[in-house]
């Protein structure tokens, strides 16, 4: 039988309020932050250092693209020399968040869920219960951490590659020389560009995070689970970093 | 007030306080030597109400009066024969009791001296007679299926209580709900006097830490070293430096005959390697009471025995009480102090393992010989 609208909200409503109940914990353990630095600076480890290279390629030919898609439009009313203003802004408003909260949704927060979701359904989540460490405090603070500070970190980073990307397409397609481009960029990116993005990918780390974990203390039923669970933390994942994206946007953009 | 010679420590037992809450199962036999003259007004059979305070007191108390000797004995009328001796001063305790209205005399004793060591003797035993886990009326369903149906258990302070049950019966079940893994639907789950199922989070990891578990998986942390794995607790709740950490890691390792495998993973570990890593992680906070979760399924016969011998070797050097999950009743009788058998929701009997043997249920019967005949299907 299908379930029904009603079952259906109350799912949702249920999964909120759980979604909500972790991330209390969570910031509530986040009390012994500086007991247990060597396990965050692990997560920060494999979250920000080995996320770079997927990063650093997927920001540069984005800022690629951005700069060849404008710089041709431009260059038919002689405009080009905006190119550095646009790529820019593009970048630290939304694709350097955006995309590297994707990215570490779909690199970390799946392997997170996963590894997760083998720790519950292999008992070893029961394991550091009965051993008396708390879960919550022991697996998902350190990764909560890790997350909330290097996705800004890695934004900020995303956000660099990315104008290079684009300085090269302008320098050697379109034409544009190097000071005009720093120029346009001098210019026109504002410290709101900078700061709302920052924000952007604070927010994107504690869904990221949230999300992944929860999905990974949910898993039950084996391999099958596991791969439910993974599945799920993404994609859910994907859609509240969109849909927080429009919110977080028109709160820093929208003219009052 | 009858008294003796030679003693020379005074006693209260006002501590007794503490447990007066549990349920009580002992049989005491005090002697107290006694000067020939002696007369005592209370010789028959008496019987109290509870367990009254500053003094030890019993359902029954009879005083017999044999030679120059006074014996005391204290006793539920149920209880095993078990005895312990110790001389002192005892004082009879006589006090009004009021109770549903109704006036009337309760008497008990109370230990006014005693002699030296023999208080630490007594508090032990009354200490080991404890029930350390009392389980009343516990209900679990998983959606339709109800699992457990009113699960009644008292397990005391030192035994090693197996319980067996046919596969999918609800051991596992039963285990998780002591150290509060799973919440009941209803009843309630006592671990030293305290309801494990009603507390708070951070109380709660405080009785845990009471406990050891072997999970039936063993249930290794895949990410960790044998010797993280053994040290997780440690780690987690004593100021102990590195050194010593790596000797308590070593000498559990020793204990499992496991030492040297300390920097191995445990996907590089054999299926009984694993299950002694778990067995050496769940002993290494020096834990009061064990869980095992199957503990020799998935082994072969020698290695099976040789975690049998461990368990046995644990009940007598570390004085835990061990509750066994098992299907296995070569292992059962091997290590069970008592046998409690689940079926169909309920523990359908509680026995030593040779009143198991004689028992005359025949699930039990069909159950522990492992016949295809008969109630279990």
């Amino acid at each position: 039988m299908k379930p029904s609208i009603y079952s259906r909200i109350a799912d949702a409503l249920d999964y909120t309020g759980e979604v909500l109940i972790l991330l209390a914990k969570t910031v509530y353990w986040c009390k012994t932050a500086f007991k247990n630095l060597k396990p965050i600076a692990k997560q920060m480890l494999e979250m920000g250092v080995y996320t770079l290279p997927i990063t650093s390629l997927m920001s540069l030919f984005i800022g690629m693209v951005l700069a060849l898609q404008t710089g041709t439009e431009l260059s038919k009313y002689h405009i080009q020399h905006l190119i550095g203003s646009i790529v820019s802004a593009s970048m630290c408003r939304e694709m350097g968040p955006v995309l590297t909260g994707l990215i570490v949704a779909g690199r970390v927060g799946a392997s997170m869920t996963a590894e997760l979701g083998t720790m519950q359904v292999s008992e070893e989540i029961d394991a550091l219960k009965t051993l008396a460490i708390n879960p919550i405090r022991y697996l998902v603070m350190p990764r909560f951490l890790a997350c909330i500070i290097m996705l800004p970190i890695l934004v900020v980073y995303s956000d660099c590659v990315g104008m290079a990307g684009g300085f090269i397409v302008s320098r050697f397609q379109i034409g544009v020389d190097t000071s005009t481009y720093l120029d346009s960029i001098k210019n026109f990116l504002t410290m709101r560009d900078i700061y709302s993005g920052l924000v952007k990918a604070f927010v994107f780390g504690i869904v990221v995070s949230i999300i992944s974990c929860y999905q990974g203390f949910r898993t039950r039923g084996g391999a099958e689970g596991v791969g439910k669970s993974t599945t799920a933390s993404v994609v859910i994942s994907f859609l509240l970093i969109i849909v927080f994206d429009y919110f977080l946007t028109r709160m820093f953009f929208q003219k009052s | 007030m009858i008294e003796i010679d030679n003693l020379d420590e005074k006693i209260s037992f006002n501590e007794r306080r503490r447990y007066s809450r549990l349920p009580i199962e002992i049989n005491v036999l005090i002697s107290t030597e006694l000067p020939e003259h002696t007369t005592f007004a209370h010789h028959e059979e008496r019987k109290s109400k509870d367990i009254s305070e500053g003094g030890i007191c019993f359902k029954t108390q009879k005083l017999i009066k044999k030679d120059s000797m006074i014996y005391l004995k204290l006793s539920l009328p149920d209880s095993n024969r078990e005895e312990i001796s110790a001389k002192g001063i005892v004082q009879w305790q006589r006090a009004i009791v009021i109770s549903n209205g109704k006036k009337y005399y309760e008497t008990g004793l109370k230990f006014a001296q005693i002699e030296k060591g023999a208080r630490q003797r007594i508090v032990e035993f009354v200490k080991a007679k404890e029930i350390i886990i009392n389980i009343v009326d516990l209900h679990k369903s998983f959606g339709d299926e109800k699992v457990l149906k009113g699960v009644n258990l008292k397990i005391r302070r030192g035994e090693t209580i197996v319980i067996i049950g046919c596969s999918g019966c609800g051991k596992t079940v039963l285990l998780r709900h002591i150290i509060g893994l799973l919440k009941s639907d209803s009843g309630t789950v006592e671990v030293d006097g305290v309801d494990v199922l009603k507390i708070s989070d951070s109380e709660l990891d405080k009785i845990r830490r009471k406990f050891g578990m072997l999970f039936q998986s063993a249930a290794l942390l895949n990410s960790l070293t044998v010797e993280e794995n053994i040290k997780l607790g440690l780690q987690e709740h004593t100021n102990l430096t590195e050194e010593d950490m790596n000797k308590i890691v070593k000498n559990k390792l020793g204990i499992v005959g496991l030492d040297g495998t300390q920097k191995l993973k445990p996907a590089d570990l054999s299926g009984g390697m694993k299950k002694r890593v778990g067995l050496a992680r769940a002993i290494s906070m020096d834990p009061e009471i064990i869980l095992y979760d199957e503990p020799t399924t998935g082994l072969d016969p020698v290695r099976a025995d040789s975690i049998n011998k461990l368990i046995l070797e644990l009940e007598n050097t570390l004085n835990t009480t061990s509750i066994v999950i098992t299907h296995d009743m070569v292992s059962t009788y091997q290590i069970a102090d008592r046998i409690a058998m689940l079926y169909n929701g309920k523990i359908i009997q509680v026995g030593t393992v040779q009143e198991i043997k004689n028992t005359d249920s025949p699930v039990v019967k069909q159950f522990t010989t492992g016949s295809n005949v008969g109630p279990i299907i």
